[in-house]
């Protein structure tokens, strides 16, 4: 009895410190007994009221901000070591989940025209055997020309629709899972942080730390609990009244259930339902009015896909809904096919800049037409400490305006300043606040944007073509590619096969379910043929191959060879993905070296142009020879290589790339080696005639050139390298420099590369890439007007000076003018230089310290002749 | 000879009004042979991708209020599509010669820029302004009283020379709420090469720059004083001076230890007290709360 007294009163003190500070958290963590709090049975009135209030707090909680500190690297390979945290609770299996989500009645305004009712949802795999039975029958031959003639019927459209979300939500339960024992971990966590603050605060410490850190727990803890309670599942969300008669028109209709399936990634449909509902309950209009419909659609299948916070996407489809109903977007976003409207209303639903206070500021601050979003980016200052003097490399740089400008992204960017990863997140979402498509991109060491500009996916403060998307239309793919695929592939002009391709995908599909690969895989043969760029189909044929153990040498083969016949000659970086997505592994498994060799020489043997882009080209390369086993030999990896560069040798794309890639692995060699190497190289592209210096420079002349056409920095200097190389140590320069007087900084140009305004007979390709070095070389424009020389940086500088060295006919070179460009496209005047004083000409810039990715000689006026011998580039790096 | 005063009176009552309203000029060379000193104007706005831009635009440059707050400038339009094309650009930068057009913020717009063509401010009209012409009106007078302002200053300023030119020129850039003269700092060196007034130091401050440089001092106690010395320049505005405090307090903060924490206290109040509703202002209590023990 004693105990029991002594417990009581120690819950009473406890109670009522805690009171003292927050009245309302007696409520929510002091049993019922103790509060007197009535246990409310689930499904009483009373259940749904409390559940209608927890939603109610839920919305009100204002959201918990993410810190951004660091710019985002390029996604693929450079993701920063994360700091070291606490060690994560182990796994537990995920606790019963209680979910209420009532949404009251829902009217039935979209005629059901299927066979699938709305109750029928919550158990997805009687769904997808009832839809596939009905599927079977009407598809029985599997030719393409049935499939024409099915798709054709929006009742069939349906059925294939209703196929694949059901199957989508089969497959996510695994990642559903995962989720919600992620979501209970982040809870506890929160939940402990909680705790930590209310005992300091109760030992008496109201510092302003303190109280900040609780109140952030606290947000925490409600959000977490929030989603908690939140469906994730059809048998959830479907499980209420008001969900089944919104599932019942959802999957009723056609091209409402089309947008699940065949806008892109159809992941956690159930969780989408469940979102739906919530904006449902805000705007009721949503049955009557597309445009309302589609808003919510696309934002709850990106958050759903993602996993992202439910209430985060009512405010984000709340803030799309309202600003199209006041007829604030941009015009285009009236029209934007669904998949890209899932860019804009999904985009990044985690991020800070996505916040609703973000957007609006974003949308009431910069309005503009779509083609100036790509230099908003550049209204923020580049800083790289704030005016405390803190790094952005550190947790300090925006942390003393979190207060008043935190939930503000858009606004503390704009009035604090960034380097790249803010920068470009501004930019971004700038165009997606006002309903533009954007997204932002990682590159190595950079972070970049790309915004729809017109028809042309156009990429803004953008160093480098080795672009990795943040944003996915395809799981798992980053590359920029993909973007132009998925453009073609949802694109009006190819909608015909594009839906027939999905009829045979979804064919496929069915039969892989009842585990009939052969029909499968000839199905999705079909499906791939039919529209190359449908990635769906290709990963899923591959996705079969590998789940049927049975699955022969002759079937992998036929995936390979027809993605190199109908994808390679497309998008060659979209069909090198499906390389590393697991087809290079899957043949490597069921064929013998040799025939392993062949089916990867088949890409090559097929590739004729680049794409959109660069692109990696070393990197499957490499991959390639490191599935091979070649490797760890040096002769091997030679012969491949030279192999490689013989099949490519004739395509002026490629064999610049392909030669870099043998520079790359000339790096890990010794020098016997690398001279076998180089005798490869040279045989391979002069197909075997012997030749002089002068003849080799000449072979690679074109390639130089090809590299500097393609602005392919990386290649131009393998080129260079390898042009040093064959020369050997005991070449001199044929040119007599003058001692070069540099300026503060480094030698910014080093590694550089240039291109010209125009070729002629006096031009020599093969010493381009000398006069950016000491030892000099030359560039000879044809006779014309404004004639100019760029010389593309390794990175982004600050210029301090500039050196050009002329060793002859400076007559011809009066009144040159320096111009600096951040994208090689819009150029700014800079100085105007006088006549050359001797051979050499100095300009110091370190007053104006422009900002330059690219440096332009302008020869103004002419006609005439431009050509120098050294061009030297000094300043300090800007990124 | 009654009705002839009383014409005249009449005609002299209204020529007021009617010099006080703006002229449109349809090409820039017609702008040019009408300019005053009030400047130029651009009003533009969203050609197609917008519903509100035209014709918000339109209903301002007719307004009485804007009307009287735009003076005796010369106004053009241009009008903005989604997405230009090359020739679009090429049109543009023929039409308008010399005139800045790099983009407003938002849209539509009011661009300013004095009778030789610099370019002063935007006011650009958001959503919620459409409905507000006077609210337009009170931002553009605004921007036209400091243009005359600077244009005064540097009127004075033609006619001085050596230190009182300086300070003249000094005093033009310091006009808030437009951009400062071109070249004025080349203008104030050469009239004060030793910078005894100051002003070329007044002009060429960059605290954000010097906060970078700060991050990296050798000597944090000089820099410490040279802010402080800073302090006292007479033309610095308030946010200059709260952006001095910012600089010494992180100082203070990366090297001081507990020794800094009265005078961290004194600046972070005084950068508070300087202006409390602005962003540095309010930033005050975010620092006090993670770097005062």
């Amino acid at each position: 009895m004693k105990a029991f007294v002594m417990v009581i009163m120690l819950l009473v003190i406890t109670g009522g410190s805690i009171y003292l500070v927050k009245p309302e958290l007696i409520e929510e963590y002091l049993p019922d007994s103790i509060t007197g709090r009535k246990v409310v049975k689930k499904g009483s009135r009373k259940a749904k009221a409390k559940a209608a209030k927890s939603r109610k707090v839920a919305a009100e909680e204002p959201r918990k901000t993410v810190k951004e500190t660091t710019p985002e690297p390029e996604v693929v390979k450079e993701e920063p070591t994360p700091a070291a945290e606490e060690p994560a609770p182990a796994k537990q299996e995920p606790a019963p989940r209680v979910v209420t989500e009532d949404i009251g009645d829902v009217p039935m305004v979209i005629k059901n025209i299927g066979i699938i009712k709305g109750e029928e949802w919550a158990d997805c795999a009687k769904v997808r055997a009832k839809v596939g039975e009905a599927l079977a029958r009407e598809l029985d031959k599997g030719t393409t020309a049935e499939a024409k003639k099915f798709v054709r019927k929006p009742k069939n459209r349906l059925l294939l629709a209703q196929w694949v979300v059901a199957d989508a939500e089969l497959r996510s339960e695994e990642e559903v899972t995962s989720l919600e024992v992620e979501y209970n971990s982040q809870l506890d966590k929160a939940r402990r942080e909680f705790e930590t603050c209310k005992a300091q605060m109760e030992k008496g410490d109201s510092s302003a730390a303190v109280k900040w850190n609780f109140e952030k727990a606290r947000e925490s803890v409600a959000r977490y609990e929030g989603e908690s309670k939140c469906a994730h599942r059809f048998s959830e969300s479907a499980a209420d009244e008001g969900g089944r008669r919104l599932m019942e028109q959802i999957g009723g209709d056609p091209d409402w259930l089309e947008q699940f399936a065949f806008s892109g990634e159809c992941v956690r449909p159930g969780m989408a339902l469940s979102i739906i509902k919530k904006i449902y309950k805000q705007h009721p209009d949503m049955l009557k009015n597309r445009m309302v419909r589609d808003i919510a659609t696309a934002t709850a299948l990106e958050y759903a896909k993602s996993g992202w916070n439910q209430q985060d996407a009512v405010e984000r489809a709340n803030f799309y809904i309202n600003a199209w109903k006041d007829e604030r977007l941009n015009k285009v976003f009236d029209n934007l096919p669904m998949w890209q409207r899932r860019m804009v209303c999904g985009c990044k639903g985690d991020n800070p800049f996505g916040s609703i206070a973000s957007l609006t500021w974003a949308l009431d601050n910069f309005h503009l037409p779509a083609d100036r979003y790509s230099g908003s980016c550049w209204r923020c200052s580049y800083r790289l400490n704030n005016i405390y003097g803190d790094s952005i490399h550190g947790p300090l740089y925006y942390a003393p305006f979190e207060s008043n400008l935190g939930e503000n992204r858009q606004a503390m960017t704009y009035h604090i300043g960034g380097v790249c990863g803010s920068l470009s997140h501004f930019g971004c979402f700038a165009a997606l606040a006002n309903g533009v498509p954007a997204m932002t991109a990682g590159e190595p060491a950079h972070c970049s944007f790309i915004v729809l500009v017109g028809d042309t996916w156009t990429p803004a403060y953008s160093l480098s073509w080795q672009r990795g998307l943040h944003w996915q239309v395809f799981r798992r793919v980053h590359k920029y590619s993909s973007l132009h695929a998925a453009t073609e592939l949802y694109s009006d002009k190819q909608k015909k096969e594009t839906e027939v391709s999905d009829t045979l995908r979804v064919m496929a599909g069915v039969h892989a379910a009842n585990g009939d690969f052969v029909k499968a895989a000839d199905c999705y043969e079909k499906a791939a043929k039919e529209q190359p760029r449908n990635w769906m189909a290709w990963r899923e044929w591959r996705e079969s191959l590998e789940k049927n153990t049975a699955a022969t040498a002759k079937q992998w083969l036929k995936l390979n060879d027809t993605i190199c016949k109908e994808l390679v000659s497309l998008y060659p970086e979209i069909a090198a993905e499906h390389m590393h997505h697991g087809l290079a592994e899957g043949l490597s498994k069921v064929l013998n070296p040799e025939q392993l060799q062949k089916a990867y020489m088949t890409f090559w043997q097929n590739v004729k142009i680049m794409g959109p882009d660069r692109w990696r080209i070393e990197e499957l390369a490499d991959k390639q020879a490191a599935l091979l086993g070649f490797d760890k030999d040096s002769q091997k990896v030679c012969a491949y290589y030279a192999e490689v560069l013989g099949a490519t040798a004739g395509n002026s794309l490629y064999a610049p790339a392909v030669l870099n890639w043998g520079n790359m692995l000339g790096e890990k060699l010794d020098e016997a080696a690398n001279a076998e190497r180089m005798q490869l190289t040279i045989k391979a592209l002069s197909k075997g005639r012997r030749m002089s210096a002068e003849e080799r420079g000449k072979v690679l002349a074109p390639v130089i050139v090809s590299a500097e056409t393609n602005r392919d920095l990386s290649s131009f200097q393998s080129l260079a390298k390898m042009l040093k190389r064959a020369g050997g140590s005991k070449k001199e320069s044929p040119y007599k420099m003058p001692r070069i007087e540099g300026f503060p900084g480094k030698l910014a140009s080093a590694d550089g590369m240039i291109w010209t305004s125009s070729t002629c007979e006096w031009d020599k390709p093969h010493e381009h890439p000398g006069v950016l070095t000491p030892e000099g070389g030359s560039f000879h424009t044809e006779k014309e007007e404004d004639s100019y020389v760029v010389v593309q940086l390794p990175r982004q500088v600050h210029m301090t000076g500039i050196v050009l060295v002329s060793l002859q006919n400076q007559g011809r070179l009066a009144n040159l003018q320096i111009q600096v460009s951040e994208n090689g496209t819009d150029w700014s005047d800079v100085c105007q230089l006088g006549a050359f004083s001797g051979q050499m000409m100095r300009s110091d810039l370190d007053g104006k310290r422009p900002l330059a990715k690219y440096v332009r000689i302008l020869r103004p006026g002419g006609p005439e002749f431009f050509h120098l011998n050294g061009i030297y580039v000094y300043g300090n790096p800007a990124a | 000879m009654k009705n002839i005063f009383l014409t005249t009176a009449l005609l002299l009552l209204l020529t007021p009004l009617s010099a006080s309203a703006y002229t449109r000029a349809n090409s820039v060379a017609d702008a040019r042979s009408r300019v005053t000193d009030d400047g130029y104007v651009i009003c533009t706005y969203a050609e197609d991708w917008d519903k509100y831009s035209k014709s918000t635009a339109k209903q301002m440059m007719e307004h009485a209020a804007i009307k009287k707050a735009l003076g005796r400038v010369v106004l053009l339009t241009l009008g903005v599509p989604n997405v230009s094309s090359k020739k679009d650009n090429e049109t543009n930068k023929a039409r308008f010669e010399n005139f800045d057009l790099s983009f407003p913020n938002a849209y539509p717009a009011f661009i300013f820029y004095n009778k030789e063509g610099h370019r002063l401010a935007d006011v650009c009209i958001t959503y919620n302004e459409r409905k507000n012409p006077k609210a337009v009106a009170k931002r553009i007078s605004a921007v036209m009283e400091a243009a005359a302002t600077q244009r005064d200053l540097l009127k004075k300023a033609e006619n001085a020379s050596g230190v009182e030119k300086a300070r003249l020129l000094g005093q033009a850039a310091a006009v808030p709420g437009i951009s400062q003269p071109r070249d004025v700092a080349k203008k104030i060196k050469e009239a004060d090469p030793g910078d005894s007034s100051g002003m070329h130091k007044f002009v060429t401050l960059n605290l954000p720059e010097a906060a970078i440089i700060s991050a990296d001092t050798k000597d944090w106690q000089a820099t410490m004083a040279e802010m402080k010395a800073l302090m006292d320049h007479p033309m610095l505005t308030t946010e200059h001076k709260q952006q001095i405090c910012c600089i010494m307090i992180g100082l203070l903060r990366r090297h001081a230890g507990d020794q800094g924490q009265p005078q961290m206290k004194a600046l972070i109040d005084q950068l508070r007290s300087l202006d409390p509703d602005s962003i540095l202002g309010k930033s005050a209590d975010d620092a006090a709360r993670m770097w005062l023990k």
